[in-house]
């Protein structure tokens, strides 16, 4: 049987419910050292320096560092190359490292911390994007408090506009959402002989950090490892923010030449780390009689905090995707990165889009109830089709499941049994039903297409098991367990044999991030061709033995070496054939190689083929909303998925929970708060409400599978999009149950009563 | 950071009221998820000894002299579980019940719970409203305290130095009851606002009423007003009485805005959960 397509267990499963894996704080060196962070106490101000007498004295402190101490470059290296490891003359939000102590414990490092006095001149921050936006806002870098913007210009909307029946126009705002990963951030770094750094830990990004390494040291790449440990969870959270704590712990092993352990309380990875942006969307749209849209102006804002770091990516997702998966031909989508002095906003599932399909879903529901056509079917008569163009102008080719997640989504939820205007609703506690649809593009796409090529290398161990190493991590999304089923199917060799071990920047070359729902398709497709080319060798050995003419009328499949055109007859063992190779001194190693299909746009107009493929979802929630106490509980989301082709549906179904119960957090309870001076406030899960179990709604997962042409047994990529379109479900449920709109989330119930 | 040095395991009482009158900077220790959450988040600087209530034999829960008598180093789980309070006291069940999550409410302790003093301790509007007194043992002594006198503020308390909390001590009658909370998600919330009601028979056709409203003001409250209207009518109460007695509810109440919910919220919330907790003891 073919591991493609089979719900086997994850191959770290065991050793993480037993308790025998090991994460980066388990891990030790001898002579370890450990650092802690001293961090800005304000949000915005001159540095001047820093006293550091009853610190350096405090027992047990070897050493206090600052950017004076750094080698390299002073700069995590990313887009616009803005974000600095250590404060030098300014700090731009509350929390901003600006020293690191080292000491021989991790108590005396924290202790110390507290006891360095930054000499600051405070200035007046800037804490929201209406802030920043005003035009008398101090201007935090020299321009205006805009990082970034793009544009998409379709047809003429100004014109289409004065042709519509009606026009709609709404703001929505979304807040900042946490990870909230199990496993802290955390680095140790190991200084070598030669010059040679190591670094161990926690991340989605080995190549990133890879790159930030080398430069705060200033050190040539191949003096520099970056060894992926088992990563407690990312999100996003683990993609560009774990270059900064490597970095830094780097360079306190580098400068005492010792061991350095930098790994993070839950607290001050609360205050310190890249969080999900809060938006404001301005949505504008014009339908004709039928409720077809027929113009679109969207302006969406988000808040990137004090650098630009991930931001013109993560717009980039959330302008492409603004108006979802419709059909429109005349719109104008405008989105700015705005600047403020709060931390860091980067990388969290869904990458900017979660916040535009939350203004985007719920206006279509509000066009729906405005017209008094069931949400469904406006949809339906909106949907993307193959052959249909996207906002950038892309035809939808091939891959395109959208109506048939309506279907089966709408069907197994009973939509049409269950849905009702709110005026129906009646009683203290009512039901509601609400609807979302998306579209995600799958992998880098335009924005990143020169990041987008992954490598595999696969060798045939002379027992026959299979070691595979890939440039992408697993992080708990079960990446080594998928890959490792396209490994062995791809060599023909038994699934059990094929390993697929955690990244190391030693082994592949630099195969992009570990984001954008690019893993299974891109290392996947890397696997396919390492494991094509292994297999390739084998041929002319199975051929002559089953005495064929030709290797073409042989293949190895599961395990056995057959004639194509007799499966069931003679078979020949896979464990004999690596026999023969290693007889033969065949090479037993191959590498795979993968560039991702093109993508481009237009800077001036947005057009293009902004991604290779799209991903296509359903959600439908339901919702018992109570009256009198404004409480919502979400009694079940069901939610239909085409990723193509799935490799484990266990997997799948498990990502769909996982997002889904994030994406009703992100909907119900999860904020940041910060006080007037920028201070962030709830850094504690007591205070930073998250879903428990005994939250968690009836969860139905769909598989739909429409294969994908270029991915690997036609899969596209999918990790994201559980997430996405859940919070405009809930609240369209919500308006569904009660008839009110709540625009602004999280959807507390302060705000229903 | 922590000056914590030591741990001490007195197996009596007197040993125990010893250690925390000699040393200044002794703390009561009993499941430690208030403390430890403290300590570890360098909230306790002044602490230097905790001193363990596990070998005091605080466990019991008993019925003597008219009394129902809870053992204060009784967990949330074995208040909630045992038989004594089943069949006499429904709003301690419930409020004992919605602590944390049920690993918290195998280490939780109702001594804990009272002794932190928080307006938001789940446990404490049940037993205010069952006229709950604290049997407490110290240096001098033991002495009684009503534990609607128990409380000063957040966090602040009658007790003496060396002065512990022995037991709850809980006048034997059958009550109906109800406690109702709202948190911020349903499980490890912390309470927006609560009600205790409690009332039994105490004439024919009369029902002697209490209610404890929690995290409405600095301490837990009772609406003594609301209590006198009811209990003073007959049983069960006409609508306008109900309705008056609600608005007295809310009156009492001396919410304010926080991480966790608003003023006003809180405030309409009291009569809200009062219209419930009523609705439940009637049904
Ligand atoms: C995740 C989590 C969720 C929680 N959820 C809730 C909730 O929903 N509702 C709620 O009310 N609380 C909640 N709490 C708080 C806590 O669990 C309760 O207050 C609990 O009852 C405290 O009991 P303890 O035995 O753990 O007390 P400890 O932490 O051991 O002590 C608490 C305080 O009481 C004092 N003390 C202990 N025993 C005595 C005694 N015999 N006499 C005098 N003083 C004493 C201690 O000195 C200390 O000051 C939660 C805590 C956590 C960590």
């Amino acid at each position: 049987m073919p591991a493609v397509g089979q719900s086997v267990p994850r191959k770290d499963a065991w050793d993480k419910v037993t308790g025998k894996t090991q994460y980066v704080d388990d891990l030790s060196a001898p002579g370890l050292l450990y650092a802690a962070t001293v961090r800005s106490p304000v949000a915005y101000g001159k540095l001047h320096g820093l006293d550091t007498a009853a610190a350096a004295a405090f027992p047990g402190v070897v050493r206090i560092l600052t950017a004076k101490d750094i080698p390299g470059r002073n700069i995590n290296p990313l887009v616009l190359d803005d974000q600095v490891f250590l404060a030098e003359t300014e700090v731009r939000y509350w929390g901003e490292p600006i020293a690191l102590v080292v000491a021989e414990t991790s108590e005396a490092a924290y202790a110390a911390a507290e006891l360095v006095k930054a000499d600051i001149t405070p200035m007046t921050p800037v804490l929201s994007i209406r802030d920043a936006l005003k035009l008398d806002a101090p201007r935090l870098y020299k321009g205006d408090n805009v990082f970034s913007s793009y544009t998409i210009k379709r047809g003429d909307a100004a014109a289409a506009f004065a042709k519509a029946a009606k026009i709609y126009e709404r703001e929505y705002e979304t807040p900042y959402q946490e990870h909230a990963y199990l496993e802290t951030n955390g680095m140790m770094a190991i200084p070598g002989a030669e010059d040679q750094m190591t670094v161990y830990g926690s991340m989605q990004c080995p190549f990133y950090v890879h790159d930030a390494v080398s430069q705060i040291l200033g050190l040539p790449r191949n003096k520099v490892r970056i060894v992926q440990t088992a990563t407690g969870g990312g999100f996003g959270g683990k993609e560009d923010f774990p270059s900064v704590v490597a970095g830094q712990a780097a360079l306190a092993a580098r400068v005492l030449g010792r061991p350095v352990k930098l790994i993070f309380k839950r607290e001050e990875d609360i205050i310190a780390s890249s969080k999900r942006h809060p938006s404001l969307v301005r949505m504008k749209v014009g339908v004709d009689r039928d409720g077809k849209l027929v113009a679109a102006d969207i302006t969406y804002y988000i808040d990137a905090g004090a650098y630009a770091t991930l931001s013109p990516i993560v717009l980039w997702r959330g302008t492409v995707h603004a108006l979802g998966p419709y059909v429109c031909d005349h719109v104008l989508i405008r989105s700015y990165a705005m600047a403020t002095n709060k931390v860091p906003c980067g990388a969290y599932r869904g990458f900017g889009s979660p916040q535009v399909i939350f203004a985007s879903e719920s206006l279509i529901d509000e066009i729906a109830a405005d017209l008094q056509i069931d949400p469904v079917e406006l949809r339906r008569r909106n949907g993307l089709t193959l052959g249909a163009k996207t906002v950038t102008g892309q035809t939808i080719d091939q891959s395109c499941g959208l109506s048939e997640t309506i279907d089966k989504a709408t069907a197994a939820a009973e939509w049409a049994k269950k849905w009702k205007p709110p005026t129906a609703r009646t009683g203290k506690v009512r039901p509601g039903i609400g609807i979302s649809t998306i579209y995600y593009g799958v992998g880098l796409g335009a924005g990143g297409k020169h990041l987008d090529r992954a490598g595999a290398s696969m060798t045939i161990m002379k027992d026959g098991t299979v070691f595979c190493a890939v440039g992408n991590t697993e992080m708990g999304q079960g990446a080594r367990t998928v890959l490792s089923q396209i490994a062995a199917d791809a060599l023909g060799a038994p699934y059990e044999m094929v390993n697929v071990i955690e990244a190391d920047t030693a082994y592949v070359p630099d195969s992009g991030p570990t984001v954008a729902s690019r893993t299974t398709f891109m290392s996947g497709n890397a696997l396919v061709a390492a494991g094509r080319e292994l297999k390739g060798r084998l041929l002319p050995v199975i051929a002559e033995k089953l005495g064929a003419t030709s290797p073409d009328e042989v293949d190895l499949v599961d395990g056995f070496g057959i004639r194509k055109s007799e499966p069931a007859g003679t078979k020949i063992p896979y464990l004999d054939l690596v026999k023969e190779m290693y007889q033969r001194r065949l090479l037993p190693s191959s590498f795979g190689w993968y560039v991702a299909p093109n993508t481009e746009f237009d800077k001036e107009t947005g057009q293009g083929d902004a991604y290779f493929v799209y991903s296509w979802c359903t959600n439908v929630a339901e919702v018992e909303v109570d009256t009198e106490t404004g409480e919502v509980r979400v009694v079940r989301i069901t939610s239909a998925h085409d990723m193509g082709r799935a490799i484990n549906p266990q997997q799948v179904e498990g990502q769909i929970e996982g997002g889904t119960l994030q994406g009703m957090g992100y909907c119900t309870m999860e904020e940041i708060r910060h006080d007037a001076q920028g201070k962030l406030l709830n850094n504690a899960f007591a205070t930073y409400i998250l879903p428990t179990m005994e939250d968690v709604p009836e969860l139905r997962p769909i598989i739909v599978e429409h294969p994908y042409s270029e991915g690997p047994y036609g899969a596209k990529g999918f990790g994201e999009v559980p997430l996405m379109g859940i919070a405009p479900a809930i609240a369209n449920a919500v308006y569904n149950a009660t008839g009110r709109r709540i625009r602004i989330l999280p959807i507390k119930p302060e705000k229903l009563v | 950071m922590d000056n914590l040095a030591r741990v001490h395991f007195p197996a009596s009482l007197p040993e125990a009221a010893d250690i925390l009158r000699t040393r200044p900077g002794a703390r009561l220790i009993a499941g430690g998820t208030d403390l430890l959450v403290k300590h570890r988040n360098g909230l306790l600087p002044d602490v230097t000894d905790f001193v363990d209530v596990s070998g005091l034999g605080l466990h019991e829960i008993t019925l003597t002299e008219g009394q129902v008598r809870i053992g204060s180093a009784c967990t949330m789980t074995a208040v909630a579980g045992h038989p004594l309070v089943r069949e006499r006291f429904p709003a301690l069940v419930q409020g004992t019940l919605q602590v944390g999550a049920f690993q918290i409410r195998n280490a939780a302790t109702l001594g804990g719970n009272v002794g932190n003093a928080s307006p938001a301790g789940d446990s404490i509007p049940p037993l205010l409203s069952l006229d709950a007194a604290a049997l407490l043992f110290g240096p001098a002594g033991r002495r009684t305290v009503p534990l609607a006198e128990f409380f000063n503020g957040p966090g602040k308390t009658v007790l003496q130095p060396g002065e512990l909390i022995e037991a709850f001590l809980l006048p034997d009658r059958r009550t109906a009851g109800a406690f109702l909370k709202l948190g911020e998600r349903r499980a490890h919330a912390i309470s927006k606002v609560s009600l205790a009601l409690s009332c039994w028979e105490s004439a024919h056709g009369r029902h002697e009423v209490r209610i404890a409203l929690g995290a409405v003001a600095p301490t837990v409250i009772r609406c003594r007003k609301a209590e006198e209207l009811l209990s003073a009518a007959p049983w069960p109460p006409a609508t306008d009485l109900v309705a008056k007695a609600r608005a007295l509810v809310v009156e009492t109440a001396r919410p304010i805005d926080d991480l966790r919910s608003e003023k006003n919220y809180r405030r309409r919330m009291t009569g809200v959960l009062f219209g419930r907790a009523l609705e439940r003891v009637l049904v």
